[in-house]
């Protein structure tokens, strides 16, 4: 946990102890959210979900007595700038999750993938093998994918192949550790997940890191037999409001004429807007006073909101939004 | 013949004691109880008659361990129309089981599932080849693992229209035995007993100051595979950690998802692990003939459940090892559960009496809905009777411990049974471990791309 801690705060930015909290616990508000994406730690959304926040505020009160960590007067914290060259590995993990875009489903899509690439691989040597999965969750997309494509085995071979080329060797082994096929028994997680990173909750996010990491591969190959086979289980991630809301305001609704349509409060539409926003590089921002961009001053998020509110004399949406895309780089 | 059947099915040539016995007493249609030692092959007194009756054979069972190890059983023997109904599946998982029933032969799941209305009204429309209570002493409160939900199995039974009924345990004294009668066999029923007796396996307690120490020592000198069972998941970890650098060894319980567990299970039963640390109740779980050794880390609750958890051991009849380790208060854990079950009793009969509306525990949740259903006084009665039971069986664990002479004498009198000489029969009567094995670590981890290439294009 010591070394946890560190890493998650290892950061130029001084934190909020409390806010990086709900963010890792997964408390969904706006706020929440944006606060993880301003200070890069977004992809740890619910990552820890059974965290206790007595737990987590013990250890930083320790790490502050002992000197690992500092703390300003209203309560920001940072590290004490030693020992980042053997950090690195951890921090590196930290910055590769992906909880918040594939948390709901990266390990079903992990178990539904271990059974395709099981059974596609016997393909041609035996139907005579114990599944890694045996039920209908997994089975029948499986059943379904074989039936519909034709040389699955192939094209799966040259898929994953494809994949792990553009993945870090370690990462690459210790996925393709876990499957299992003709000539080949998988091993669990914690019998491949590397010694440091053997303590909790190492183990869990460097298995998740990975999983992550995959999946946003795929993710980008939209033609791939491997992108068909988990489409279904990556949209579950989707808040299914958000995209109710998000599928209106592509309609060309306005914010007013959703929170009427679908009998929201503001507040609610906002955050699905928010959400969407954080999900999608392609918001579409210019539905917005792109004013209010122009006039954000640099590295905008580190301002109060009182004070921002005040300089553009905008409302809370529009300037949330477009600090999201001045963090992301977007030109609006 | 059944033998034939048994052949072609199962490719034996021969049964067990007692299985062709219950076999033929079930396909006569007769409601059956059968209590067999632990590793006797009870599966197979309900396998085969499902492979030669019409219709689904539903099994009801305490654990999801124990399904999840039934269902890989039926897989390693090429049969996939096996599912564990439990609270793993996904409510659509569940709805699409239900709906497709004619696809599944073997629907294994907890009472509490089975009693639920949606499930227990799709299972009467369909033709039930046979009704199995596996784990049947859970219906009696004399029985160690009381589990209230077993008394409403005869409910069940009546709504699934009386299928032949087949009730398993392998342990049960005379008490346990007239409550299972009574609950779930009602009318004539066949009853079957064998000896518990499992005289392959010697008995060894290790008092010792220093439990990780001796532990390194046994298995430093025991062969083959072997399970090492520990209370808790925390504990579970602490071993492997500490044994992982010098054997192929793999941690096990129910902190894993079912997939881990699976992967692991395979491991073992392949050899590529010789050592499973587990927790008692995941252990149960755990299935491989040839396990040489099961060594017990922390204490077990009671005779019952010790006498199951070295069931493990030796299925294949060769000479096994169950070894018990003792550091003093190791039973502190348990009387810290009893003391926490007893405060959650008393809790329940205080708040019941004034009718506050705050929240209970699961557990209390439980015995709230048991004790609407069958009145607060009999609840109370059984409840503590139940807890006054687990308190003696604990004594009776302690006295083992502490023999000074045969401990199977001592095991067979307990379950009412005579002694039987055998030699060695353990530590009090001479036996000793005095082998010595190599220790045996995991291979080198292949590189993906070798992984890929044997796996799709039979590189080897």
């Amino acid at each position: 946990m010591d070394v946890f801690i560190l890493a998650l705060f290892a950061h130029t930015d001084k934190l909020r102890p409390s806010t990086l909290y709900q963010l890792l616990t997964g408390k969904r508000t706006s706020s929440v959210l944006s606060y993880g994406c301003f200070y890069d730690r977004l992809g740890l959304f619910q990552a820890l979900p059974d965290l206790t926040e007595e737990a987590f505020q013990q250890q930083i009160d320790q790490m502050l007595r002992q000197g690992a960590l500092v703390s300003d007067p209203t309560g920001l914290i940072q590290t004490v700038d030693q020992g980042e060259d053997t950090r690195a590995g951890y921090t590196d993990i930290l910055a590769a999750a992906s909880f918040y875009r594939y948390g709901r489903t990266w390990q079903s899509v992990w178990r539904l993938l271990r059974l395709l690439i099981q059974a596609a691989s016997y393909q041609g040597v035996t139907n005579q093998y114990i599944p890694v999965e045996n039920t209908p969750m997994y089975t029948e997309p499986v059943r379904q994918i074989l039936r519909q494509v034709p040389n699955a085995k192939d094209k799966l071979f040259q898929e994953l192949w494809q994949i792990f080329e553009q993945m870090p060797a370690e990462k690459a082994d210790f996925l393709a550790g876990t499957l299992t096929g003709p000539h080949v028994l998988g091993k669990t997680f914690f019998q491949l997940v590397p010694e440091g990173y053997q303590e909790k909750p190492w183990q869990h996010l460097y298995t998740a890191a990975a999983i992550q990491h995959f999946i946003a591969l795929v993710e980008a190959q939209q033609e791939s037999v491997l992108y068909r086979s988990i489409a279904p289980f990556l949209q579950q991630n989707a808040n299914q409001s958000m995209l109710e809301t998000q599928r209106l305001f592509q309609d060309g609704l306005s914010v007013k004429e959703i929170m009427h349509q679908r009998n929201l409060k503001e507040g609610t539409v906002n955050d699905h807007l928010i959400e969407w926003a954080l999900l999608d590089q392609n918001f579409p921002y210019a539905r917005f006073d792109r004013q209010i961009y122009r006039l954000l001053p640099a590295s905008s998020w580190q301002y109060r909101y009182q004070d921002l509110q005040q300089l553009l004399g905008a409302d809370f949406l529009p300037i949330r939004l477009f600090q999201i895309a001045q963090k992301r780089g977007i030109i609006c | 013949m059944l033998e034939n059947d048994l052949m072609r099915y199962f490719g034996f040539a021969t049964f067990r004691p007692g299985q062709k016995e219950v076999i033929d007493s079930v396909l006569h249609q007769q409601n059956t109880l059968a209590i067999m030692p632990t590793g006797n092959g009870k599966s197979l007194c309900y396998q085969l008659p499902g492979y030669l009756l019409e219709g689904l054979v539903v099994i009801v069972s305490p654990l999801v361990s124990l399904m999840e190890d039934q269902v890989f059983g039926l897989q390693k023997q090429g049969e996939k129309r096996g599912i564990a109904f439990n609270s793993q599946l996904t409510g659509t998982d569940r709805q699409y089981v239900l709906h497709h029933l004619h696809a599944y032969k073997f629907l294994f799941l907890s009472p509490e599932m089975l009693l639920q209305e949606a499930v227990l009204n799709r299972l009467s429309q369909v033709p039930i080849a046979l009704f199995v209570v596996d784990e049947a002493h859970c219906v009696s409160q004399w029985g160690i693992d009381f589990r209230p939900e077993y008394l409403d199995l005869a409910y069940a039974r009546q709504q699934l229209h009386h299928p032949t009924t087949l009730a398993l345990t392998a342990t049960a004294t005379k008490e346990v035995e007239a409550d299972i009668r009574r609950y779930l066999l009602p009318g004539e029923a066949a009853v079957f007993r064998y000896s518990m007796n499992r005289s392959n396996i010697g008995l060894i307690v290790e008092k010792t100051t220093d439990k990780m120490a001796t532990l390194r020592s046994y298995v430093a000198r025991l062969n083959g595979a072997g399970i090492i069972y520990c209370a808790t998941r925390h504990q579970v970890e602490e071993v492997y950690q500490s044994l992982k650098s010098s054997y192929a060894i793999g941690f096990y319980h129910g902190g894993l998802a079912s997939d881990q567990r699976k992967m692991l299970q395979q491991q073992f039963s392949q050899n590529q692990l010789t050592l499973l640390v587990a927790t008692n109740a995941f252990g149960m779980g755990i299935n491989k003939s040839d396990i040489r050794f099961v060594i017990h880390y922390d204490l077990p609750d009671s005779l019952e459940n010790y006498s199951q958890e070295i069931g493990r051991a030796g299925r294949d009849g060769l000479a096994s090892q169950a070894i018990l380790l003792y550091q003093t208060h190791d039973e502190q854990i348990h009387y810290f559960f009893q003391r926490e079950t007893q405060e959650q009793i008393n809790q329940l009969i205080e708040r019941s009496e004034v009718d506050l509306g705050a929240p209970w525990t699961p557990l209390q949740e439980k015995w709230l809905q048991k004790s609407r259903k069958i009145g607060a006084d009999q609840w109370q009665q059984t409840v503590q009777q139940n807890e006054q039971n687990k308190r003696a069986k604990l004594r009776e664990m302690l006295r083992y411990i502490n023999l000074t002479t045969c401990r199977r004498t001592f095991l067979l009198q307990y379950f009412g049974e005579n002694s039987q000489t055998i030699d060695p029969c353990c530590d009090n009567d001479g036996l000793v471990i005095d082998q010595e094995k190599e220790s045996h670590v995991s291979g080198q981890q292949d590189a993906w791309q070798t992984l890929l290439l044997k796996m799709f294009k039979d590189v080897n």
